[in-house]
């Protein structure tokens, strides 16, 4: 059974074009602006979006993310506010949604508990940044189960085998960190090293492998994306909803700022 | 000694290995380095060479006459860690932890630190070593624990002010690990305490036994018997551990570990994780935690910044939920008064920390018998602390 993240990958393969997915501090700037940006950047070629609930412990996370996260959990952001903001969307959209949670609050509200409860409110996968394949594994039947992906991540740091393994315990795609580091924009990425590193993985995985951490500018996409399936934008795009004023003024900004990366993912001049 | 953790780093449901994916290869390295370089007969003899040379092992298990006579029942030992040094057991882990990183390759290391006693011993290894160091600590600990600043400082390491969160010890570890996930392949993390993801929690508190070893063998020689109770201080609970772990299998010998109760049982008030917490992950480990509801990570407070932590250490876990240890605390009032009570009979000033054990004392030696014994760890000196001290008794006086 498909569910509608691996659906959307299988048909961005069949059809040749490359995935785009976004990170969005659930609450960040508020649950009404997640909800409407979600909707306006779908309209804007988003294909699946991820939406972080904040810890207030984010040790994965850089400068950017911590300060998001604070600032949801400071203006009262909740889990059932996530659930609620899973609901909204889920009224107006059948667009992917990917829970990114650390382990903590879904162990707290019970393992179970938390995946059927993401699952049921319209959430399709899940990446937990702290749960490596060795704390995963007991809980694959869960996921399973309430036909959530758990999406594996795989660092510049992992050995051949663990890809391998990685490749073969991951739903949905495999998330590429390009650095090791923590998340945020970076200016350049090493180039020759990322390709190196998405070269190995696509030998190893018969799954989808995205890139995520650093990018900032449309100008690195056209660097990289002969050796990955896509990319995940995040700490960039919180940057720029740092500085809006309201609602409105948020999805505008956003939708803006995606523009030239949408038309850089989606050009069909690859040369692997 | 019990034969845990198992090899996915569990004591019983506790510990484990929650980390982001590019630290699990690090973390088998060092897993790997600690198994065999951290074994090797060579490796060994150095590091015993270096605590006794170096450290001022074995450190002296003393009789506190004066408060045994003051408190009545139990003759009261204290396992004088204060001594070493550096002034603190944190010297144990940090040689170990320093010499490793060094046979293992690395250049740098970084640590976390609280109190700063971490923080200084880390120093104190890297320059004694020739490696980088540097050290993590939250702007309002480097507020309470200037002098330990300005140590670490004249022993060439940096000191990172940490100004996130509630700008103490979990927030230095945070920002320890966001370094070590940025540097992992040139850098050596030195955790501070029994906590952290597997293997940190089975490395420190077999370079912290030593404390308990010696001790055991001390009492033996002195009293002919094993002490009643150990007592012990524990925030991340390294000191503690490394007294317990040699008598784990003494089942008549009852441990009391002795956590910050702060200013009072509400919320964000005290750091109490073992008996206010419940079981959460959090820095690499399942093990108790204070937190909300959902999840989030509560604010602690003590009057000490080494026990000013919501986590800790997943053996103290499994020892408190199979009943091996018992989990009490001591306010930050009390705490005063312990540290009072201590320079007032023995001469000696203890840090804020054990002067939490040294307050529990009085709830327990007058209830056994003056043929046994009780072990306390006097796990640091004082004398970072009395300008701390200073400020809270004018401050109190003049309120």
């Amino acid at each position: 059974m498909h569910n509608r993240l691996e659906k959307k990958l299988l048909d961005l393969k069949r059809s040749g074009k490359k995935a785009f997915s976004l990170f969005l501090t659930a609450g960040f700037p508020s649950p009404e602006a997640t909800v409407n940006l979600v909707c306006q950047l779908e309209k804007a070629g988003v294909d699946f979006f991820e939406i972080g609930f904040p810890f207030s412990d984010p040790i994965a996370d850089g400068p950017t993310i911590q300060r998001s996260s604070e600032a949801a959990l400071k203006a009262g952001m909740n889990w059932e506010k996530l659930m609620e903001i899973a609901r909204a969307i889920r009224q107006q959209s059948d667009v992917p949604l990917i829970v990114m949670s650390y382990s903590n609050p879904l162990f707290c509200k019970g393992w179970e508990n938390a995946i059927r409860q993401l699952s049921q409110s319209g959430f399709d996968g899940a990446i937990i940044p702290d749960l490596v394949l060795e704390e995963s594994r007991p809980l694959k039947s869960l996921f399973q189960k309430n036909n959530l992906a758990l999406v594996q991540l795989l660092a510049p740091t992992s050995s051949l085998q663990r890809m391998s393994e990685i490749g073969k315990e991951s739903s949905g795609f495999v998330y590429c960190v390009s650095v090791t580091g923590v998340t945020g924009a970076r200016k350049d990425l090493p180039y020759p090293e990322t390709n190196d590193f998405l070269k190995k993985a696509r030998s190893r995985i018969s799954l989808p492998i995205l890139l995520g951490f650093g990018l900032s500018r449309p100008e690195q996409i056209p660097l990289l994306k002969g050796n990955c399936d896509g990319f995940i934008l995040g700490s960039a795009l919180i940057r720029v909803l740092e500085n809006v004023s309201s609602r409105l003024q948020a999805a505008q900004k956003a939708v803006q700022f995606v523009h030239p990366f949408v038309r850089e993912i989606g050009k069909e001049n690859r040369h692997d | 000694m019990n034969s845990l953790p198992d090899k996915r780093g569990y004591f019983g449901e506790f510990g484990g290995r929650f980390v982001p994916e590019t630290l699990a290869p690090a973390l088998e390295e060092l897993e790997k380095g600690y198994r065999t370089v951290g074994h090797s007969k060579n490796f060994v003899e150095e590091l015993g060479s270096l605590l006794t040379h170096y450290a001022g092992r074995p450190t002296p298990l003393f009789f506190a006459r004066n408060l045994t006579r003051h408190l009545g029942g139990a003759k009261i030992y204290l396992k004088r860690e204060d001594l070493t040094h550096t002034g603190s057991h944190k010297i144990n882990n940090t040689l170990g932890q320093c010499l490793l990183a060094k046979k293992m390759g690395k250049k740098r290391v970084i640590a976390e630190t609280g109190a700063g006693q971490h923080g200084v011993a880390t120093a104190t290894a890297a320059a004694l070593f020739g490696l980088e160091c540097a050290v993590y600590m939250g702007e309002e600990d480097m507020r309470r624990q200037n002098l330990n600043v300005f140590r670490m400082q004249l022993l060439g390491a940096e000191v990172k002010p940490v100004t996130t969160g509630s700008k103490t010890l979990k927030d230095a570890i945070n920002e320890a690990m966001r370094d070590w996930v940025t540097n992992v392949r040139n850098t050596f993390y030195v955790l501070g305490s029994v906590v952290g993801p597997h293997p940190y929690p089975m490395i420190v508190r077999n370079f912290q036994s030593v404390i308990g070893k010696e001790t055991r063998s001390q009492i033996l020689k002195l009293e002919g018997k094993l002490p009643k109770v150990l007592i012990a201080c524990v925030g991340g609970g390294s000191n503690s551990m490394g007294l317990f772990y040699p008598f784990y299998k003494d089942r008549s010998v009852h441990f009391i570990g002795v956590e910050a109760g702060g200013k009072g049982t509400e919320p964000c008030q005290h750091a109490a994780t073992l008996s206010q917490g419940k079981p959460g992950i959090l820095h690499g480990a399942l093990s108790y935690l204070l937190q909300d509801p959902d999840g989030q990570i509560q604010p602690t407070h003590s009057i000490s910044a080494g026990l000013d932590y919501p986590g800790v250490g997943p053996e103290h876990s499994f020892y408190k939920d199979t009943g091996r240890a018992q989990y009490v605390t001591a306010s930050d009032k009390e705490a005063l008064d312990g540290f009072l009570l201590l320079s007032k009979m023995e001469g000696i000033n203890p840090a804020l920390e054990p002067s939490h054990a040294i307050a529990h004392l009085k709830k327990v030696a007058p209830r056994l018998s003056s043929r046994d014994s009780l072990v306390l760890c006097l796990s640091g000196r004082g004398d970072k602390d009395v300008v701390e001290i200073q400020r809270i008794l004018q401050g109190s006086t003049h309120a």
